[in-house]
């Protein structure tokens, strides 16, 4: 038996062990996400609009994560508006950014295992830059939305009469918890990945000067920074959409306050 | 960008402080775009691009497109040829994998040759110039982690930064060949003692949060080296990892344990802090009762956390993962095969998290409830 599918089994085990029914569907949400991720890169390399279809994506990564586990409810709705607004967000912040940079591709100083491969594929790699970017944070994105959404909900159902004003400032001082945590969670996940490359820099003795300027080095760090932007962006705008939201009364049964 | 509701507290502090950002950021933006007298190496700017289209590449998997050939006009902003005119050429193509399509105003690095009058006789383009587009990022960053959550936020940067810090200083003696499992067990108790008591505080929680970070992150260490002894390494492929002179196993599992630290660290500061937290409004309670409210948190957590880690590993092979499909690979070997590391990493991380909740409940648990023994005898 191969290593990952030991560990997929022993996930799977713990999950149901500490999370029970939920666990499973925190597993099964795992697996059906990471399908969907390939599903988004299929219609790439198929010819769609790389931009277009991670936005698809990432709306449907976040519907799976959102509604499969938290049930369908003021809260996974309103937390759903915010990332997908944050997502575009995003988006408009840093193309414009990331394309100057020229950051697609790869580097012929350290081409890695593209080096084998026939690269002339029609695709538009300057496109993929984003893909990444907003890829590699939806994950953070939709874990910080749905804490602040879910104490927000908390606190709106031991308080009915707060005002909006109130539960606004709440919810953003919520998220401002979260966010030291959260922003250290990506730095050592990237890191984590990055540190067969900050390796080679060091022996090679890079200079900084060439270093900053560099497309093997401006990616990682672009990346990490742009996780970062989506992290602070989502606070805010979970904070304001939850607060209307939760305001809104609605006709009994169709949305109801908590699964 | 003014969020209603926020704006009590001190004004005229605030206020100071976001001139002094503004300025920092203009003083940084007007730097970085009239820098080019501190780079030895020359640099050009681009005044005009012609785009001839040249040939048509195929491949035996039936991809084709077209290749250009750019003639470039550039004026030398440094060294002794400043101001004076260029030419250069370059290739590139739609796909942009290994080439860049340069535009007018660009600026690039270039290498040239002079003849004995040191005149430059030619030139060509070395690489873009990128740091003003990183100053941009940074500034939007800063900007908004400091001015959306406040004290919080410039905690945040300070953390992040020395984390940082700290992972250049592991880079640098691995690279001095240090022991790496113990330099490794030091940074990793320097990241989570730094993360832990920035964000908390020294207190009690602090304290779970630490036990339960280190038993977490050990408890998933010692199992994925389990699984690797067992099944003698069967299906991970360090092939990423072959241009480094370096034991592969061995820094793999370094990656690992950084990578899944930040996690775990989130999840044991949520459960220490929530459990607290029930644990103040009603110091009665019951201890299966405490562990039970503990274990629910953790239930609505570890989906979305473990989510947080697949795609922030995942996300950096994309362009990979398209040119494996373009170039034939089936789905099944591209995850089988070629992210043996990426998927073992994410797999490892999320077990990681999931073991990190009881871990964290128990130790809290015990903490406190030792406290109140303690106190009533």
């Amino acid at each position: 038996m191969s290593v990952t599918f030991v560990l997929l089994i022993i996930l799977l085990f713990l999950m149901a062990v500490v999370g029970k029914n939920r666990g499973l569907k925190s597993f099964a949400m795992l697996i059906v996400n990471f399908f969907t991720f390939f599903a988004m890169l299929k219609l790439i390399s198929s010819g769609i609009d790389p931009v277009k279809a991670t936005v698809i994506g990432c709306i449907v990564i976040s519907f799976i994560t959102l509604f499969l586990i938290n049930g369908f409810n003021k809260k996974t709705v309103s937390s759903f508006i915010a990332v997908c607004l944050v997502v575009l967000l995003t988006l408009l912040l840093v193309y414009k950014i990331g394309s100057d940079a020229r950051l697609q591709g790869f580097s012929n100083e350290n081409p890695g295992r593209a080096a084998y491969l026939s690269y002339y594929v029609h695709i538009d790699f300057s496109k993929l830059v984003v893909c990444e970017i907003l890829i590699g944070l939806i994950g953070a994105v939709i874990d910080v939305s749905i804490s602040i959404s879910s104490s927000m909900q908390e606190i709106f159902s031991n308080n009915s009469y707060i005002n909006k004003h109130d539960l606004l400032k709440s919810g953003i001082n919520i998220g401002r918890d979260i966010l030291g945590t959260m922003t250290n969670t990506l730095l050592f996940a990237y890191i984590g990945g990055f540190m067969t490359l900050l390796l080679w820099f060091d022996i090679t003795n890079y200079p900084l000067s060439k270093l900053i300027n560099s497309k093997l080095f401006c990616p990682e760090v672009f990346q990490i920074l742009c996780s970062g932007i989506g992290i602070i962006l989502i606070i805010p705008v979970t904070a304001i959409i939850t607060s209307a939201i939760l305001l809104i009364k609605f006709p009994a049964g169709k949305l109801s306050d908590s699964h | 960008m003014k969020i209603p509701g926020l704006n009590s507290g001190n004004y005229r502090h605030r206020a100071v402080f976001t001139i002094f950002l503004v300025i920092l950021s203009l003083g940084a933006v007007i730097f970085a775009n009239n820098n080019e007298s501190f780079y030895t190496r020359p640099i050009a700017k681009i005044t005009s691009v012609t785009e001839t289209h040249t040939k048509q590449s195929g491949d035996i998997y039936g991809n084709s497109e077209k290749i250009y050939t750019q003639d470039i006009r550039a004026v030398v902003m440094n060294g002794v040829h400043r101001g004076e005119r260029i030419t250069l050429s370059n290739n590139t193509s739609e796909s942009q994998v290994f080439d860049t399509r340069y535009e007018v105003r660009d600026e690039v690095f270039i290498s040239y040759r002079e003849d004995a009058q040191k005149n430059i006789i030619s030139a060509g383009i070395l690489d873009l110039k990128r740091d003003r587009q990183l100053v941009y990022v940074i500034i939007i960053f800063v900007f908004l982690i400091v001015v959306i959550g406040r004290n919080k936020g410039l905690r945040s940067l300070a953390s992040v930064s020395v984390n940082i810090m700290i992972s250049w200083m592991l880079i640098d003696l691995y690279v001095k060949r240090y022991n790496v499992i113990l330099i490794t067990a030091a940074a990793s108790l320097l990241f989570i003692l730094i993360s832990i008591l920035l964000v908390n505080g020294i207190n009690n929680k602090s304290f779970a949060a630490i036990c339960g970070t280190i038993a977490g992150t050990l408890f998933s260490l010692l199992l994925t080296l389990a699984v690797i002894l067992v099944t003698d390494g069967k299906g991970i492929y360090y092939d990423e990892m072959d241009f480094l002179a370096y034991d592969s196993t061995r820094l793999f599992i370094v990656e690992v344990i950084i990578g899944t630290l930040g996690g775990i660290i989130d999840i044991a500061i949520t459960i220490s802090s929530a459990i607290n937290e029930i644990y103040m409004k009603n110091p009665d309670i019951e201890v299966k009762m405490l562990v039970s409210s503990g274990r629910e948190i953790g239930k609505d957590i570890m989906g979305t956390m473990a989510n947080v880690l697949v795609f922030a590993y995942i996300s950096g092979s994309i362009p990979m993962i398209i040119l494996w499909i373009k170039n034939g690979y089936s789905t099944f070997n591209i995850i089988n095969y070629n992210l043996s590391l990426e998927v073992t990493r994410a797999l490892t991380g999320s077990i990681g998290i999931v073991i990190s909740i009881p871990i964290t409940i128990y130790i809290s648990v015990l903490l406190l409830t030792y406290k109140r023994s303690g106190v009533k005898t």
